[in-house]
């Protein structure tokens, strides 16, 4: 039933982009113009600007690559620390529940 | 083996909650690190003529002291996790006070640089570095009282669930500091 709803809502995304994006594009094209033409007198400057938005891209990869590893990966791990059992320092660390 | 124990485990809440929270906190010191990168390599000459240096050396050591607290904070976990509440106990105060070492020789090196004429207004050379600087400073501070506030909560021989997951998150945030400022150094002194 949630696996349903779920794809529903990736559909409707998915259209929404399909539909959207061609009117979006104009509008960002024209940035892309201003900023081009605004950074364009200055070598430096587009130089600095590439720069910026790769290590912003990097950064976002990185850390998004990262979780991902990370929840696959917990999925062959062993149990982690902590999930359901206090530990008593007083009795000889012996576990008991909380 | 039993087929409970095969069955594959989530990552706990509280550290999916921690990791996300710092992502958000490595996209704001990105947003940061980018508008510096382009104010640096877009300007004509960096430093501007005129400015002081950085006092690589007093940052250098600031960068070991930040790194001896992150050991410490993991000194701790380690000794929360071996059943050690005392070392545990003992272990958070070393990294509380290894922190604020680092934040006092923060303020000594930005009264060094105002002395030397490096102001907060007077160029981007001083306002990035005051900005980005400051920010993370700010973070350590935050970071120092929630050391302090676990460190002298915890008087009993006894760590609950709770307390253990908050000093998890609270390691993660420590470690976060740490490494943000290691990458600052080697980008703002090195670089």
């Amino acid at each position: 039933m949630m696996r349903a709803a779920a794809w529903g809502t990736i559909r409707r995304g998915v259209l929404a982009l399909a539909i959207g994006g061609p009117l979006a594009i104009r509008g960002a094209l024209a940035q892309c113009a201003m900023c081009g033409s605004a950074v364009g007198s200055s070598n430096r400057l587009g130089f600095g600007l590439n720069i910026s938005i790769f290590f912003l891209l990097a950064v976002l990869a990185a850390l998004v690559g990262g979780l991902v590893v990370l929840v696959v990966r917990s999925g062959r791990a062993p149990a982690p620390h902590g999930t359901g059992e206090g530990v008593s320092l007083q009795d000889g660390g012996v576990p008991r529940r909380t | 083996m039993t087929a409970r124990s095969e069955q594959p485990r989530p990552l706990p809440t509280h550290r999916i909650g921690a990791l996300v929270f710092l992502m958000a906190g490595v996209m704001f010191f990105a947003g940061l690190v980018g508008g510096y990168l382009v104010l640096r390599y877009g300007g004509s000459a960096w430093p501007a003529p005129g400015m002081p240096r950085l006092p690589v050396g007093l940052a250098g050591f600031n960068t070991l002291v930040i790194g001896l607290s992150s050991l410490a904070m993991q000194g701790a976990v380690r000794s929360m996790r071996a059943l050690d509440a005392r070392g545990m106990r003992r272990r958070l105060f070393t990294a509380a006070v290894l922190g604020s070492t680092f934040l006092l020789l923060q303020m000594v090196q930005w009264r060094l640089l105002v002395a030397r004429g490096l102001s907060f207004s007077g160029t981007t050379y001083g306002s990035t570095f005051y900005v980005i600087t400051g920010a993370h400073a700010l973070h350590a501070v935050s970071g120092v009282a929630w050391l302090l506030v676990i460190a002298w909560r915890q008087t009993q021989l006894w760590v609950s669930d709770r307390r253990q997951r908050g000093i998890e998150v609270c390691a993660l945030y420590w470690h976060f500091v740490g490494l943000v400022w290691a990458a600052l150094f080697l980008l703002l002194y090195i670089f």
